[in-house]
């Protein structure tokens, strides 16, 4: 069992105290040392998060600690960063097990293999709860963060969610995506409608009611609107709703295609697909739909925009070449430079929010799958293959994750993998037919619909 | 003696070169005959392949001159809401990624700019429709050009733009659902619909 101690943690706990130090020392906070997503050899982080302790207080019962952790475990497994381990194999009881550090066996859970444990307890007092959370480093027998939470019962679940971005800020120096919204188009009524559901598939809500084709989903970055493309009127046109007032607002019904609706980054402003002219053309237009500036002028196809995270470039699809392939404009040179060169027929772009990659669907053996390209064309990757039609990337805002539409198993559904292609698999959304187009919110700080 | 020695030499080796060369050439003049009769048959081949061209588009003409003769004939017999339903009713086809618009699109745009020609007050309604493969929003794109190839070929055939209407619902209407290229070649089409 010795190896188990020294399979190269050695190493990153050296990082990790390093980066510790530096973040002690209220230097800014430093990211991707403790967890570095570019290295292909990234391994999990077993963490143990044994069954929350009840310390009293009304209405206790004993599924509430086990619900508690579970919730803490699916949320940091579902990040890609963490395996959880299984509760079963946990050598003490935790109902017996205290939660201050000198309570703490240590060397148990490190001979279980776990590199990080989360020991919380709680509390419940009418309708509030209670909660205070620790995180150990076992290896180093060191308290890493403590957290104290009182919070509304029926909110528990948003309160552990908090306790996991803060821990994620703690070991990444970045918030984690707990707090996060997917917006995608679902077709459980047999109508296209854009629905919500929380970062892992939970708690969905279908936003729209038009009895209509919906399609294109796209969160502003400030979390606070949408907008999407609607039928409703009879021509693909642009609506924008706000999600505080519910209010939906046409914002371009021009003749002719209104559609792929893309928030330039630092908000006020979208790029959209516009045929007003007779060919589908890409326009800078402010949040109220007025034109602030057309982006292209060809006699070809212009659409589907991301905004690279500076706002200084444009990725999107062009047939200009006579197939569609991505292309990037350079908002200052106004110049636009072919990015694909393999295959016949590229879609989709997205453009990571770290501004290092961009993802799109591509036609190979005359089947989708998703491809990561650097800005600068080099380093072309598949990241998907062998498994159906896989389309429509999008990214999570931390950029670890990538999120996407796959037939794999008949109809089409929403998928989840790692920013390098492993771990794929299905976002778990308890609805009936197609889901399509996904776009994941940026971090939100309150509740949406 | 040495000069001599290099006469013969140099004699020798220009023998040796001329004939060389006239074997050479000996073999252009040979490739040379086999290249003009690959080329006399090519130029036969291609007069052939013109003739055959041209016999085919003499076929087409006769098989739309005596289509318009059948539908004329049809359409004095056919009550107005018989041609009516016939205009609507056909729809055009297209080549995957494509909105140039086939010869058999044309001549069916024929008819029904015919039919518009004939009525003036008739508004057209045209959908452009892509099949499943690609991304939603090209595919909108797509039907998009699609819809206006339609729509400019009715206007250069003397119908008014201002009653002709476009719409592009890419991949969102298919008409059938199979994953198979007969199924897909049903849904790259265009689709009409009179006010």
């Amino acid at each position: 069992m010795s190896c188990c101690y020294s399979r190269n943690l050695r190493a990153y706990f050296l990082c990790l105290s390093v980066v510790l130090l530096v973040i002690f020392q209220a230097t800014p906070a430093v990211s991707r040392i403790y967890i570095d997503i570019n290295s292909p050899l990234q391994k999990k982080i077993p963490i143990a998060i044994p069954s929350f302790l009840n310390e009293g207080g009304d209405g206790a019962n004993q599924s509430m600690g086990k619900n508690l952790a579970a919730i803490l475990n699916d949320a940091l497994s579902f990040s890609g960063l963490f395996q959880g381990l299984d509760p079963a194999v946990f050598l003490q009881d935790p109902e017996k097990m205290g939660v201050k550090k000198a309570e703490i066996k240590f060397s148990e859970w490190s001979f279980l293999g776990a590199d990080l444990l989360v020991r919380g307890s709680y509390q419940i007092q009418g309708e509030q709860l209670g909660l205070v959370i620790r995180l150990f480093d076992v290896i180093q027998q060191k308290l890493l963060l403590k957290r104290t939470y009182t919070n509304d019962l029926s909110a528990a679940r948003q309160t552990i969610l908090t306790f996991a971005d803060e821990m994620m800020l703690h070991l990444t120096g970045e918030l984690g995506i707990f707090h996060t919204q997917i917006a995608f188009v679902g077709k459980a009524t047999g109508k296209k409608e854009i629905y919500f559901a929380d970062f892992d598939g939970s708690n969905i809500r279908q936003i729209t009611r038009d009895h209509h084709i919906n399609l294109s989903p796209a969160w502003s970055p400030d979390g606070k609107k949408i907008s999407y493309v609607g039928y409703k009127r009879g021509n693909p046109d642009l609506y924008t709703m706000d999600l505080i007032t519910k209010v939906v607002e046409p914002i371009s019904m021009r003749p002719g295609l209104n559609i792929a609706p893309t928030y330039y980054p630092k908000g006020g402003k979208l790029a959209a697909t516009l045929s007003f002219t007779g060919n589908p053309e890409l326009y800078l237009l402010d949040a109220r739909g007025e034109i602030l500036k057309q982006l292209t002028i060809s006699w070809s196809i212009d659409v589907s925009p991301s905004w690279s995270p500076d706002g200084q470039k444009l990725a999107y699809v062009s047939n200009r070449a006579g197939k569609p392939q991505i292309y990037v404009l350079d908002l200052s040179t106004e110049r636009s430079t072919r990015l694909t060169f393999e295959g016949d027929y590229n879609t989709s772009p997205a453009w990571s929010p770290r501004g290092d990659r961009i993802l799109y669907a591509g036609l190979h053996d005359g089947m989708f799958d998703i491809f990561m390209i650097n800005p600068d064309g080099s380093e072309l990757r598949q990241l998907t293959g062998g498994e159906g039609n896989n389309e429509n990337p999008c990214w999570s805002p931390d950029g670890r994750l990538i999120l996407f539409q796959s037939d794999r198993r008949g109809t089409l559904t929403l998928w989840v993998m790692q920013a390098n292609g492993t771990d794929q698999r299905r976002l778990r959304l308890n609805l009936g037919g197609s889901q399509t187009e996904p776009d994941w919110s940026p971090r939100l700080t309150r509740a949406t619909p | 003696m040495r000069k001599s020695r290099a006469w013969i030499f140099g004699a020798i080796m220009l023998a040796m070169l001329l004939a060389l060369g006239v074997s050479c050439a000996k073999k252009q003049v040979t490739m040379e005959t086999q290249e003009m009769a690959a080329e006399e048959g090519a130029a036969q081949q291609s007069a052939e392949d013109e003739a055959a061209r041209r016999e085919a588009e003499e076929a087409r003409l006769q098989e739309q001159r005596a289509r318009e003769a059948r539908q004329r004939q049809e359409a004095s017999s056919m009550s107005e809401a018989a041609r009516r339903a016939a205009f609507e009713d056909e729809e055009i086809h297209f080549d995957f990624d494509k909105y140039v618009l086939t010869p058999q699109a044309m001549m069916i745009l024929d008819d029904k700019a015919a039919y518009l020609r004939e009525h003036s007050g008739v508004r057209v309604l045209v959908e452009g429709h892509c099949d499943e493969r690609g991304s939603n929003e090209y595919n909108l794109a797509l039907g998009d050009r699609r819809a206006n190839s339609a729509k400019n070929y009715l206007v250069k055939s003397g119908v008014a733009a201002s009653r002709i209407t476009t719409i592009s619902y890419g991949e969102e209407q298919p008409l059938c659902m199979q994953q198979n290229e007969s199924c897909w070649s049903r849904n790259r089409r265009g689709n009409f619909g009179a006010r």
